[in-house]
């Protein structure tokens, strides 16, 4: 996808299941916004296909818009307008809508409040466009940066609402700057750096309680002799090209280990990472990785 | 409905959309400040009705769009079932309404000061409410198109400063042969001149002025064309 002469994303290939939810991550200017836009067709790519639920959002944009939510990064709430007002009549858009004054007050907006939108603090407008795009129970959701600038509670709040439809079949996609947030979330990540794709894997293969290692090397490399060396149980994943993650490792026996592997195959020691097993750590590697 | 409610529940809109023409109309009948309406509650509602379509179709349009623009409703809406087709219709069928509302209080403001020489001219309301229609769509048009061009605060200093302009020096308020010569015979062929004597032609002669509907046709064609081209959701 080209904007002019540059290029907003580069051969992204991914692929969302049904009922997951699924987060991107990366720096801004990455290609986040890009991708959603991409696939509700608000924008139309200038190479390559993009089906969303089966369909070209730029040719069959009419027949997609009642089965998908849109929140967007920049609101477009009406600023005049009341939030029960205004989610009304969104709800009434769909077929199928959720109670307006239940999701309301879910999102901890009072739904009797005479306060125009504009009015409202940029964590109440976030909550309402999260609001808008999941009323009309949509198979599909895209949320670009739904809790950014969002209160603790208040993103605790969306969570909880986005667990609540995830559970009810609903496939999300969401773009975030918060490990936490796709931590607790999301079934897979993708991050994108200058919109190419650096990490594409489900959070299984990311997250452990007791501890992780990560071994940045060359792509592809037999991950088995590694899995064996190591006491079972422990995972061992390519979650992205040259990126190696081994899931549990919580001894200097594993991670000696790990590193007697990488050094078999050339990677120098200062590539072999040990972390808390947590999403935050990989993203920054992964991003370097790129720029190796 | 959406679209309309909003429209109305603005105080600033319906300042610009009913009190702004009435007001105007009432001081043209009632004072001597516009001789050439004074005597006349015809002319002056034909004048004034011209006032109704720029204040309605054109200033208040462009306005609401540009801000809706840079809030990203207008994006945002797009990505509602309604669509893009339906945004448009919309904001088409709100802006009629909202046309319809301003005209209609003029004219009760003209039957309630004026009740005789009005209705008069009963026979004529349809062909009067053609050439409304028309000059709404042309008013219109051409404000997306000013709506889609410029940054928010831009448009409402352009648009207001287009308005005030139109009716004072475009052959609205002040008749065209009371302009010298050569702006006249621009003017004539502008939005707010060609409107005002279509109308004028109709309510006061009791004819149809060919040349001034056609004029306010051709901006109607010529600015529904433009607007589908520059029209944008951001």
């Amino acid at each position: 996808m080209k904007f002019g002469a540059k290029t907003a994303l580069d051969r992204l290939d991914w692929r969302v299941p049904e009922g997951h939810i699924a987060a991107i991550m990366g720096a801004n200017g990455a290609g986040k916004t890009t991708t959603i836009q991409l696939a509700v067709g608000l924008i139309a790519p200038t190479a390559g296909s993009i089906r969303t639920l089966g369909l070209d959002p730029d040719h069959d944009r009419a027949a997609l818009q009642s089965s998908v939510g849109v929140a967007l990064q920049s609101g477009g709430l009406y600023p005049t307008a009341k939030p029960r007002a205004f989610l009304q009549h969104i709800a009434r858009l769909y077929s199928n809508p959720a109670d307006v004054d239940g999701t309301l007050e879910q999102l901890g907006i009072d739904p009797a409040t005479k306060t125009p939108i504009k009015r409202l603090s940029g964590g109440e407008q976030k909550r309402l466009a999260c609001a808008a795009a999941l009323i009309g129970r949509p198979s599909l959701a895209f949320l670009d940066e739904p809790t950014a600038g969002v209160d603790p509670v208040g993103k605790r709040e969306i969570w909880s609402l986005l667990e609540y439809h995830r559970a009810n079949g609903m496939t999300i996609v969401l773009s975030s700057h918060d490990p936490s947030e796709v931590e607790r979330l999301a079934d897979s990540v993708i991050v994108l750096r200058n919109g190419s794709k650096v990490l594409d894997c489900p959070l299984a293969h990311i997250l452990n309680p007791v501890g992780a290692i990560t071994i940045l090397g060359p792509a592809h490399l037999d991950t088995q002799t590694l899995a064996m060396a190591l006491p079972t149980g422990l995972g061992v994943f390519e979650v992205a090209p040259g990126l190696y993650r081994i899931l549990g490792a919580d001894s200097p026996a594993i991670a000696s280990t790990a590193a007697a592997w990488a050094a078999q195959h050339g990677v120098s020691q200062h590539n072999v990472q040990s972390d808390r097993g947590g999403l935050e750590d990989l993203v920054m590697i992964a991003i370097r990785g790129a720029e190796l | 409905m959406w679209e309309l409610s909003l429209n109305v529940r603005n105080g600033e809109q319906l300042l610009l959309v009913v009190v702004i023409p009435v007001a105007i109309f009432l001081a043209a009948t009632t004072t001597n400040f516009l001789p050439t309406l004074a005597d006349s509650p015809v002319t002056a509602l034909a004048t004034v009705l011209t006032v109704s379509v720029l204040a309605s179709a054109f200033t208040s349009v462009a306005i609401s769009t540009a801000f809706e623009r840079r809030s990203g409703a207008l994006l945002y809406m797009s990505t509602t079932p309604l669509g893009k087709s339906d945004v448009v219709l919309a904001k088409v069928i709100a802006t009629l309404f909202t046309v319809m509302l301003s005209c209609g209080a003029v004219f009760i403001a003209a039957l309630a000061t004026s009740f005789g020489s009005i209705t008069s001219m009963a026979l004529m309301l349809p062909l009067t409410l053609i050439i409304l229609i028309g000059g709404a769509v042309a008013g219109a048009s051409w404000a997306l198109t000013l709506a889609s061009t410029l940054r928010a605060e831009g448009v409402l200093a352009l648009a207001n400063a287009i308005f005030v302009v139109a009716i004072l020096f475009g052959g609205v308020l002040i008749p065209l042969d009371q302009l010298p010569d050569i702006w006249a015979s621009i003017a004539q062929y502008l939005l707010p001149g060609a409107l005002t004597m279509a109308l004028t032609s109709v309510l006061v002669n009791e004819a149809i002025d060919i040349s001034a509907s056609v004029t306010v046709l051709i901006w109607a064609i010529v600015g529904t064309i433009v607007a589908s081209k520059s029209f944008r959701w951001i």
